[in-house]
């Protein structure tokens, strides 16, 4: 009986090692979207994948969920928390996604 | 310092799914950037159109950029090749710059193939975009192929090659012609009645001379019956058909479809004689013409010449209006453009394709007739397939019925706009305003549409859709082989040797081909001597008289 735990325990840390590399991996890939995605946020403005439009990420945003109007991310809202994965564009009304 | 470890910190939290993190740690920034663009947006100063054009022209660039002209600032205007080979629409008077326009754009694409196989000649040699242009007037079909020559010159052996087995011509002159076979189906999903159809519809419409409702169920099913025989059209097979009973059930009783064999079975009772005169009338005025006459090929002929049959490029010369009647190259054209147009859907879409018709305003005037339909529902349907169809008008606004015209401006992604007075109001709505111009609009309405009256050639607007038209002068266009040094007509040797020989015979050899076939099923009926006896039945010799009469005509044959 023990020695089938011991060969469970073996062959699960066997898969682990196995599975790093892809882990690794996926993490890295996870890390330069994240970083991407943090640049994007960063330049303040991001265009339209379908007309070019340049849309601004920082105005005076109106949060959906709460109607709070405030300064500052259109992708967040200060007071309800409530962040926006994507917008419309504003020229062409297509769904920009960003997060 | 502080920015990067924030940025690292933004890029973590974004990492493990809290991007709220990331936005709270931007928030100051976000706040400060808000305000200065909502400020901006207030009292900033209205963008001036040059400013205007040039993002314009920025978000139009992308990945294979064809080059559409300069602005007046001169910064050039490149627009991505997907969006440039969308269906488009360009318009303007003759002599305007409509047609190098055209050609500056559809020869780009080429010549990068034959100059990246001059500078490498084992690359995978394909020239990546189709193209169909088939020209009533003859202008672009003549300036194309002289520059399509002028590329072959130029180009190394690789080069060489890919223009011979990828450029085919559809041309008819009293030298040599291009075999025709529009009564051979070839296509797998439509039906042998739906193309007698379609060219049975195109001929009624397209020809001098009326059709009654009678003579046009009669060229319709005549057009069936050769489909069903593959059989090219040839007046002496009409006139025998029409006229010998005897040759005509021995035709029938090859024809598979039972409807035609119904009709013609009984054609004696249900067509009027001078309907029959009226329709072999019409026949033998379309076929009178040599040259025509001469590229109606039987099929099984055009199988063993072993000629281009497709090709990425097809250059189409439907121009007759110096040399034969107008109406039967119109016929021919849209007889092409069907079955292009048809046998698009099934298309391979990785390749994209462009099918140019110039001087659209001819073919789009009867908007009841299959072909304009077909054609609207291709701009409607075929960006589905990658493919793009390119129309050049002059009066389009007046000359075409308003639903085809508004059909064409809703499914086309660009349009080009030289000089012309009506037509210039399409781009009217979409040209940049001056800030600190102040007179009335309709001051600033008639003074753009006096412009536009008075355009400079080569000078155009282009609007694509989504964006504000911008002022262009097209690309130069030198004449063809000025940079070799070469002669128009030693490009046009060289043309007619090098790559339409690939798809075009000689007349008279077209039209020995026409007349064995003749020879062969109208002369002979195409029956052995001993099936032709089989078939005329004698009566059985029941008496002396009946013996009589057996031995009398016996002696007379």
């Amino acid at each position: 009986m023990k020695k089938l735990t011991l060969a469970w325990h073996l062959t699960l840390a066997l898969l682990y090692v196995f599975a790093l590399p892809i882990y690794a991996a996926k993490w890295l890939t996870r890390a330069m979207e994240s970083f991407f995605i943090v640049s994007e946020i960063r330049k303040g403005f991001i265009d339209c994948p379908h007309c070019g439009f340049r849309n601004p990420l920082d105005l005076l945003a109106l949060c959906r969920r709460c109607g709070m109007a405030e300064f500052g991310s259109r992708l967040y809202c200060t007071t309800c928390k409530q962040v926006t994965k994507a917008f419309p564009c504003d020229r062409c009304t297509a769904t920009i996604r960003v997060l | 310092m502080v920015g990067i470890l924030k940025s690292l910190v933004a890029s973590a939290a974004v990492a493990v799914g809290r991007p709220d993190v990331a936005l709270r740690l931007g928030k100051s920034t976000s706040y400060a950037r808000a305000l200065a663009n909502e400020h901006a947006g207030m009292i900033g100063e209205p963008p001036t159109p040059a400013a205007i054009y040039a993002a314009a022209a920025r978000r139009m660039d992308g990945p294979q950029p064809m080059t559409f002209g300069t602005l007046p600032s001169g910064e050039p205007v490149r627009v991505r090749r997907d969006l440039g080979l969308m269906s488009a629409l360009i318009l303007g008077a003759t002599g305007a710059g409509k047609s190098r326009l055209l050609i500056a754009l559809l020869l780009e694409p080429l010549r990068q193939v034959i100059d990246d196989l001059r500078l490498d000649a084992h690359r995978h040699a394909d020239v990546g975009v189709e193209l169909e242009l088939i020209d009533p007037k003859f202008e672009t079909y003549d300036l194309f192929r002289k520059y399509v020559a002028a590329m072959w010159l130029r180009a190394n052996d690789a080069g060489r090659e890919l223009l011979e087995r990828s450029v085919r011509v559809i041309d008819w002159s009293h030298e040599r012609v291009t075999p025709l076979t529009p009564f051979d189906n070839h296509f797998t999903e439509i039906s042998n009645a739906y193309l007698a159809h379609l060219r049975a519809d195109v001929t009624a419409r397209t020809s001098p001379q009326s059709y009654t409702d009678a003579m046009r169920q009669l060229l319709y099913m005549f057009d069936w019956l050769l489909i069903e025989l593959r059989y090219p059209l040839s007046y002496r097979f009409a006139v025998r058909f029409m006229h010998d009973t005897d040759f005509r059930k021995g035709v029938l009783a090859r024809v598979p479809e039972p409807e035609v064999r119904y009709y013609f079975e009984n054609f004696d009772l249900t067509v009027p004689r001078q309907t029959r005169d009226g329709f072999l009338r019409r026949v033998q005025y379309g076929t009178s013409f040599p040259e025509l006459r001469a590229s109606y090929i039987p099929p099984e002929a055009m199988d063993e010449l072993g000629l281009m049959k497709e090709a990425p490029i097809t250059l189409v010369n439907t121009a007759c209006t110096t040399t034969l009647p107008q109406a039967l190259g119109y016929e021919r054209a849209a007889w092409r453009a069907t079955d292009v147009l048809c046998a698009a859907p099934r298309r391979n879409p990785r390749r994209p394709k462009s099918f140019v018709l110039e001087e659209a305003v001819r073919f789009l005037e009867d908007a009841n007739a299959d072909h304009v339909e077909t054609l609207l529902t291709a701009l409607r349907t075929l960006r589905s397939v990658n493919m793009g169809i390119v129309l050049t008008a002059q009066d389009f606004s007046n000359a075409v019925p308003a639903n085809a015209a508004r059909t064409v401006l809703l499914n086309t992604t660009w349009i080009g706009g030289f000089r012309a007075r009506e037509d210039a109001q399409i781009f009217w709505p979409h040209v940049a305003a001056i800030p600190d111009d102040r007179r009335t609009e309709s001051a600033k309405r008639d003074a753009y549409l006096r412009e536009m009256a008075g355009l400079a050639r080569q000078r155009y607007l282009l609007l694509v859709k989504g964006n504000p038209a911008l002022p262009l002068r097209a690309p130069d266009v030198p004449r063809p082989g000025e940079a070799l040094g070469v002669s128009e007509d030693e490009l046009l040797e060289v043309f007619n040797r090098e790559i339409a020989a690939k798809s075009m015979l000689p007349t008279a050899t077209a039209m020995r081909l026409t007349a064995e076939w003749e020879a062969k099923v109208v002369e002979q009926g195409e029956l052995r001597p001993s099936e032709a006896k089989s078939v005329r039945r004698k009566p059985p010799i029941t008496n002396l008289a009946d013996l009589k009469r057996f031995f009398t005509t016996s002696e007379e044959e």
